[in-house]
C-alpha cells in the first residue's frame, strides 16, 4: 500500500494502516468521480474545477506523512485517470498532480502557513502545472493567456479543499498507528 | 496531532493576497481571453498549421492522421468556429463551444489540434500579441 515502504517488516497496526489508506485511496477516487459527472461550475475554461479530489492526500499530509499522501495521490491519479479518462488524461492529471504535491510539501515545511494557504498554492501549481503540459502538447504559448483565470480559480477551490481538510483534522480522530 | 491547530494564519493571507494580486498583473500586462475575433480560422496540429481558412465562409474541416483517420472535426458556420467532433474520450474541445474571440483558443490536448481565429496576414501580430 501507498506509503508502507514496500517490504519492511511487518509491525503492529501495518492492517489498521493498509485500511486506512486505502478507505482515502477509495475515497478519493470517489470525490474524482463525482467531479467528473457534476457541470464544471466555469465551462468556458477548461481545467476549471473545485479538486474534491485533492481533501484525502492534504488530510494524509497533515495527519501522516508526505510519503502517505504522494503515494495515495499518484495512485489516485492512475486509477481515476485509467478508469474514467484515458492514459492523455492521466498523464494530465499527474503533472498537476506531482507540481502541486511539490509545492505544498515545501510550504508545509516553511511553518508559517496554514492549511489553507499550503493548499491555496497547492491548487494554483496544479492548474499552472498543467497548463504548461497543455501549452507544451500544442506548442502554443498563447495558451497563458489563461493564467490568470487559472490562478484565480486555483485560488479559490485550493481555500475551499483547505478549509475543509482543516475541518476535517479538527474533528476526525487521528488513527494510532 | 497539535490540540490548537489554526486553518488559516496571516501568512496564508498574505500568499493568497500575492497570488491574486500576480494574476491580476498578469491580466493587465497580457491581456484577457476575449477582444475581437479575427477573419482567419487557423487549425494547427503541434504547432504547425494544418488549415487556414476565411471565417466567413461555411466550412467543414477535417484533421486526419497519415492512415486516413479523422481525429477532430472542425465547423465553421454562420461566422462562428467550433469542434464538432473529436475521438478523445475527454471532450474538453466539444464543450469549449464556439470561438469567443480573438485570443480564445479551442484545445484539443490528446491530438495536440487548436482552433483559433487570427488577422489574416498579420501573422507577426497574430503570435506576439
Amino acid at each position: 500500500m501507498s506509503g508502507d515502504g514496500g517490504g519492511r517488516k511487518k509491525r503492529d497496526g501495518s492492517a489498521a494502516r493498509t485500511a486506512f489508506l486505502g478507505m482515502f485511496l477509495a475515497l478519493s477516487i470517489l470525490a474524482s468521480y463525482v467531479e467528473r459527472v457534476v457541470p464544471s461550475p466555469v465551462p468556458a475554461v477548461p481545467g476549471i474545477k473545485l479538486g474534491l479530489a485533492n481533501i484525502a492526500p492534504l488530510f494524509l499530509m497533515y495527519t501522516r506523512s508526505n510519503r502517505a499522501a504522494f503515494g495515495l495521490n499518484v495512485l489516485r491519479c492512475l486509477l481515476s485517470g485509467l478508469l474514467f479518462t484515458g492514459v492523455w488524461g492521466t498523464l494530465y492529471a499527474l503533472s498537476g498532480a506531482i507540481v502541486s504535491f511539490g509545492a505544498m510539501a515545501a510550504l508545509k515545511r516553511a511553518r508559517a502557513f496554514g492549511i489553507v494557504g499550503v493548499s491555496a498554492l497547492g491548487g494554483v501549481c496544479h492548474n499552472a502545472g498543467q497548463l504548461s503540459l497543455a501549452a507544451l502538447a500544442v506548442r502554443d504559448a498563447r495558451l497563458f493567456y489563461y493564467l490568470p483565470v487559472l490562478i484565480i480559480s486555483g485560488v479559490a477551490a485550493g481555500v475551499f479543499v483547505g478549509w475543509v481538510a482543516g475541518v476535517m483534522i479538527r474533528r476526525i480522530p487521528s488513527p494510532a498507528f | 496531532m497539535a490540540a490548537k491547530y489554526r486553518i488559516l494564519r496571516t501568512a496564508d493571507v498574505v500568499l493568497i493576497a500575492l497570488l491574486l494580486a500576480f494574476a491580476g498583473a498578469f491580466w493587465f500586462v497580457f491581456g484577457a481571453p476575449g477582444g475581437a475575433p479575427g477573419d482567419t480560422v487557423v487549425v494547427r496540429r503541434g504547432g504547425i498549421v494544418y488549415a487556414s481558412l476565411p471565417l466567413y465562409e461555411d466550412a467543414l474541416i477535417d484533421v486526419t492522421l497519415p492512415d486516413g483517420e479523422v481525429t477532430n472535426t472542425v465547423r465553421i458556420s454562420g461566422g462562428r468556429v467550433f469542434m464538432e467532433y473529436a475521438n478523445c474520450p475527454d471532450g474538453v474541445c466539444l464543450r469549449h463551444g464556439a470561438l469567443r474571440g480573438g485570443n480564445d483558443i479551442i484545445v484539443c490536448l490528446p491530438n495536440a489540434v487548436t482552433v483559433e481565429a487570427e488577422d489574416g496576414g498579420d501573422g507577426v501580430d497574430a503570435v506576439v500579441r
